[in-house]
């Protein structure tokens, strides 16, 4: 193979690389959603929301909502799913710092922690952007 | 000679077919008990009975939720088609709360 082949070869393989990258990119649209989450008094109640079940990834990039005061999570929801699964768990807070005591890592947990029972949704890229989890106590 | 349509002719056919095509509808919903706050897609909407327009074009699943104090929580999903086989048997949406035991 000459010189002129071999650059011509590289070329295409590193287009064919880009080209596959980007239909990677552009095959897992995501969209902004706003969760939030209130009890049966309408209350707002301190939550983790979690995607399709990555606890982890949920904690980290702090996905809470109502923790110093009355909001909403803005989050970007990749589908790689017609559905994706959403978990709204309640959380602990410290009464004098506002601040999560810890984040759980279960609904089970969330349910032992604060005696709510978390909330579940399957959400579709072209659901309402508002989602709303209206949490009731475990008796 | 070929004669093109009236442009008011055209404008009304035009607005026909979007009609036909339209997923808009108006609803009556009621929520027992009375003191029951509704919710659509994440927004209060009011208490008890309300009157609602759903808009499938901008969202063809409608989440419509009912709560109040002392009663479980209560969550439906709608789509335009759900809905309207509903609404062939039923004059309206009836969200009856459960007690907390």
């Amino acid at each position: 193979m000459g010189p002129q082949a071999h650059h011509r070869s590289r070329r295409s393989l590193f287009a064919a690389v880009g080209l596959s990258l980007l239909a990677a990119c552009a095959g897992t649209p995501k969209r902004t959603f706003y969760f939030d989450a209130i009890d049966t008094e309408e209350k707002p109640v301190s939550c983790l929301v979690v995607i399709g079940d990555d606890w982890d990834g949920a904690a980290t990039a702090s996905q809470i909502v109502n923790v110093k005061g009355d909001d909403s999570v803005r989050i970007e929801v990749p589908f790689d799913a017609p559905e994706v699964s959403i978990i709204c768990a309640a959380i602990r807070t410290n009464a004098t710092t506002g601040e999560p005591d810890s984040l759980p890592t279960s609904r089970s947990e969330s349910t032992e922690a604060t005696k709510f029972v978390a909330g579940t949704r399957r959400l579709r890229v072209d659901d309402a952007p508002k989602v709303l989890f209206i949490l009731e106590r475990k008796y | 000679m070929n004669r093109l349509p009236h442009p008011r002719a055209t404008t009304l056919a035009g607005l026909a077919f979007l009609g036909a095509c339209s997923s808009v509808t108006e609803v009556g919903i009621v929520a027992q008990p009375k003191v029951a706050s509704i919710y659509i897609n994440g927004e209060k909407q009011g208490s008890g009975k309300r009157l609602y327009v759903f808009d499938f074009d901008k969202h063809p699943r409608a989440v419509l939720q009912a709560t109040a104090y002392g009663y479980r929580p209560h969550t439906e999903i709608w789509t335009a088609e759900t809905l309207d086989k509903h609404l062939s048997q039923f004059a309206k949406l009836e969200i009856i709360l459960e007690q907390e035991r």
